[in-house]
């Protein structure tokens, strides 16, 4: 439920969130990459999609696309993240300034923290938060 | 502060601005992203723990402080999916139905005030969220936001309230008799009587539930 991006692909390397994979022209290569076991804790699926070549990507997100030029560093919450340009490199943290208790209690949890200069894709929603808004009336399966 | 929402209305999102020194406070779990050279503290006070048990928020609040030099950037958003309004919060006041609070700058007060029995039944708790002092808001919903003036008497299907002013007097009554009111699945709607301002969402999420939990096996 949500927008989707058309990426033009111009020999660069896209590295995106497997489940907001969509479809591709076929001159492009679709692989299966490996950010390490820190996906885990990103709260994303632990494989990731490494995109190269040239043509058109279709990515799909929950909530609205938006994207970054980071230049330097930038922060997102985990399940957000949609794609980024392999010329950028992410750790997993907390938020500056928190401590890991107040993270956890204030409902942030872990943050990507984005480092280098490219492009980064941001979904606006999280599927977690609003399963948690509408999981809790549903009835138990 | 500076702010702009977009992807209004199916999913809006508020991106601010924050100038050194500035903060803004948010639900815990709306931070989306943001530059580095904000800092967030969450913090917590006896009211947090009333609003959450009697209020249905979070007993918890993010401050999103900028102690950097320059302009830093922040995109906060709502877990439900809809549109988000920025209102004008003044001494007057303004009342909140569960869960519809995301954000506000540093001048608002954040209260619980007691809501009744009618607000029990018609399924939004016995108490209410209260916003006073004088700064911006953001508010969230469901679907599609209206801001409308009460014209006297106004009904309102339950769950489909937003916002209130707080001299609006709320009654639970039943859509028509009580067996037609089953029977049309209208149940129980809310009658507002003042002159005061109302924050009317589209959709209901109890509507999305109804929908959903047939399907979910």
């Amino acid at each position: 439920m949500g927008d989707i991006l058309v990426y033009e692909m111009m020999n660069k390397e896209l590295v995106v969130q497997s489940g907001s994979y969509l479809a591709c022209a076929d001159s492009v290569d679709v692989d299966l990459g490996w950010q390490g076991f820190k996906s885990v804790f990103a709260g994303e699926s632990l494989f990731w999609l490494s995109i190269s070549g040239r043509g058109e990507v279709l990515l799909s997100s929950f909530g609205a696309i938006y994207e970054v030029d980071v230049d330097g560093e930038y922060i997102v919450d985990t399940g957000n993240i949609v794609a980024f340009e392999k010329t950028l490199n992410f750790s997993v943290g907390k938020p500056p300034g928190s401590s890991w208790i107040s993270t956890f209690l204030g409902g942030e949890g872990f943050i990507c923290r984005f480092k280098g200069r490219g492009k980064l894709y941001c979904q606006t929603h999280s599927p977690r938060n609003f399963g948690l808004e509408i999981g809790r009336k549903l009835p138990p399966r | 502060m500076d702010y702009d929402i977009r992807f209004k209305p199916a999913f809006a999102s508020v991106f601010l601005t924050l100038q050194p020194g500035e903060t803004i406070l948010a639900e815990p779990g709306a931070m989306t992203s943001m530059d580095t050279g904000l800092t967030m503290t969450t913090r917590f006070d006896w009211k947090g723990i009333l609003r959450a048990i009697l209020g249905g928020e979070s007993a918890f609040l993010n401050y999103f402080k900028n102690t950097s030099r320059e302009p830093q950037t922040i995109v906060i958003t709502p877990s439900n999916i809809g549109d988000v309004i920025c209102v004008d919060i003044n001494e007057d006041g303004l009342c909140l139905q569960a869960g519809g609070f995301i954000a506000c700058t540093e001048g608002v007060k954040l209260g619980l005030e007691w809501a009744g029995w009618a607000s029990f039944f018609g399924g939004e708790g016995l108490f209410r969220l209260k916003l006073t002092g004088r700064g911006k808001a953001f508010i969230g919903c469901f679907g599609g936001i209206s801001e409308e003036r009460i014209p006297g008497i106004f009904i309102v299907d339950t769950g489909h309230l937003v916002a209130y002013d707080p001299k609006t007097k709320i009654r639970i009554k039943f859509a028509g008799s009580i067996i037609g009111s089953i029977k049309s699945g209208e149940g129980l709607v809310m009658e507002l009587s003042g002159t005061g301002k109302m924050y009317l969402q589209s959709r209901s999420v109890d509507g999305l539930v109804r929908f959903l939990a047939p399907k979910c096996r």
